[in-house]
């Protein structure tokens, strides 16, 4: 069994020896269970010498800053810093989804690096963790949270990544020996580009708004299921194409316009999202093998109207450590109910559930 | 007594993660990136060739130090995704088109060595574009899958196994059963 208690005290002692003389960190703490772990390693290690701030992006769920600030209060001292029009003013019109990503990066370690030279900060704490950057490496994705050398040279700062060698189950573990509260340490990963990511395709304040409200329904609909990680994405409801696959059944399906992301032997895809409705009797949990050349991501329909500019996809997951993921067995009912309410939001045509299991698909979109 | 392994790193996203079953089974695991050549097979007990998003053969420059320690080394060897389809070419087998994602039924036809005490039918994860479509001669296939007849082989006179399917992630059942039986070969 892996040891917490050691893995902390040989990190409080190793951060004290390494960077016991250096002036002042800036730990930017998004409330999640690494950056709050890393954040607080930090602090037992230099104490008032870091300095912790919420960066709120404008990509955060509904209230976000104030509710974390709220459930650290014993922990830290956390300062809310509100940036979103920053971000979107360099965001606003983006689609790919890896130029989002990077955009976002850029404009995040931009004004960590501001508000970090504002404090005399030379050093940044950071939460990540071993998927990081194995999938950044791999070429999946663009973590936001892995810096590249040649980025910390052009900003200017070093960072501390404390729980860089860990794996989720292990940071939960460290978090639990620190005193976290169960409300932090259970609360489902958010991605560092928030619901940037969750906004598929372009970028517009509009469907920002629309996947907030949903994100604020389906937290609190599936909040007591057993689901490592459960969220809403929404993009167009625009059909590029249409088509049926054979095999013990046939299958409709109609092709999204946008793109999501997916990882196939070990490669990063980015790969049309198909919308499936009849399962002639198939399981809705073993249609994604019917699309192995053609999609990232497979979407259930559960309700259309027929009327509206939007889709709502709603993913729920399990997963121990994030690497590979099983859809979460929903039943049709509860799938009805919560799309009822979504259906509810202005502009939301249609809302479906996403039915890929990493691989092929990743749990994000972007 | 330690036993030592050393896993050469194609750039597959699981990669870490046979390194850290290695690690909780109490091996002294080492990753090797292939492509930077500094793999020397004698310092180790035993060798897993993992994942990676190459296609094989084409994207696999310079095979000849893996292919030699494939086909001359004398130490237990374990390929896993491009590693099972890199053993296979090696030995002559042959590698086509064929896409497996996800949770997969594994058909385990003979539980010999690394598949013993894992049971006739498991779940276990693939991520592959590819897939041996004839083994290798002096290999028996010891498990299929509904689309793929080749998920698992083992050489019939040297200590050479691989499987097509990823025993190192959690959804895999069974997985951390079949690093233990590859120790267990490892120690000889």
């Amino acid at each position: 069994m892996w040891d917490p208690k050691a893995f902390v005290d040989k990190s409080i002692n190793d951060l004290k020896i390494k960077y016991g003389d250096i002036n002042r960190v800036l730990a930017a703490v998004s409330g999640g269970v690494d950056s709050t772990t890393a954040t607080l390693i930090t602090y037992r290690a230099l104490g008032d010498k870091v300095i912790p701030i919420f960066i709120d992006t404008g990509f955060m769920r509904f209230n976000e800053g104030f509710r974390v600030r709220e459930m650290l209060r014993d922990l830290i001292p956390l300062e809310v810093v509100d940036m979103s029009e920053t971000f979107y003013e360099r965001i606003e019109g983006l689609s790919d989804a890896e130029v989002k990503r990077k955009a976002f990066r850029e404009v995040f370690y931009k004004v960590v690096s501001e508000i970090a030279n504002g404090f005399g900060c030379e050093y940044v704490v950071q939460g990540t963790i071993a998927p990081d950057w194995i999938e950044t490496l791999g070429g999946i994705k663009t973590q936001h949270n892995v810096l590249s050398d040649e980025f910390l040279k052009r900003y200017g700062f070093k960072v501390i990544e404390p729980l860089r060698e860990l794996y989720k189950d292990q940071v939960r573990a460290v978090a639990k020996y620190l005193g976290v509260p169960n409300s932090i340490i259970y609360r489902q990963p958010f991605p560092g580009p928030g619901l940037l990511v969750r906004t598929v395709g372009l970028f517009t304040r509009e469907k920002l708004s629309i996947v907030r409200d949903a994100t604020e329904i389906v937290e609190k609909f599936l909040q007591n299921y057993s689901i490592s990680q459960y969220f809403p994405a929404v993009w167009e409801y625009e059909i590029s194409d249409e088509g049926k696959v054979c095999e013990e059944v046939c299958i409709n399906y109609k092709v999204f316009r946008i793109k999501a992301t997916g990882v196939k032997g070990d490669s990063r895809v980015y790969e049309p999202v198909v919308l499936v409705d009849d399962l002639g009797g198939l399981s809705p949990y073993a249609v994604y093998k019917y699309f192995n050349n053609k999609a990232s991501h497979i979407v259930w329909q559960v309700v259309d109207r027929g009327l509206g500019k939007y889709f709502i996809s709603i993913r729920a997951v399990v997963t121990e450590d994030f690497m590979t993921a099983d859809v979460f067995n929903l039943s049709r009912k509860v799938l009805e109910d919560l799309a009822e309410e979504l259906i509810k939001i202005n502009g939301v045509r249609a809302v479906g559930y996403d039915v890929t299991p990493k691989p092929p698909a990743t749990i994000e979109y972007e | 007594m330690t036993v030592s392994i050393g896993v050469v790193y194609f750039g597959g996203q699981y990669n870490h993660l046979i390194w850290r079953r290695l690690r909780e089974l109490e091996v002294d695991a080492n990753l090797f990136d292939y492509f930077k050549g500094d793999l020397n097979l004698d310092d180790f007990d035993g060798l897993i060739i993992s994942g990676g998003p190459q296609n094989i053969p084409e994207d696999i420059y310079n095979l000849s130090s893996i292919a030699d320690a494939i086909l001359k080394g004398n130490r237990p060897i374990l390929g896993i995704c491009l590693g099972h389809q890199l053993i296979s070419y090696v030995y002559g087998g042959q590698i086509g088109e064929g896409r497996e994602y996800g949770n997969t039924l594994l058909y385990v036809d003979d539980e010999d060595t690394i598949l013993r005490g894992v049971g006739r039918k498991i779940i276990v994860w693939e991520s592959h574009n590819k897939a041996v479509i004839t083994p290798p001669k002096d290999f028996k296939i010891l498990a299929r899958s509904d689309k793929f007849m080749i998920q698992a082989l083992m050489h019939v006179k040297k200590h050479i196994y691989s499987v097509q399917f990823h025993p190192e992630v959690k959804h895999t059942e069974r997985g951390e059963l079949i690093f233990k039986n590859f120790i267990e070969v490892c120690r000889g």
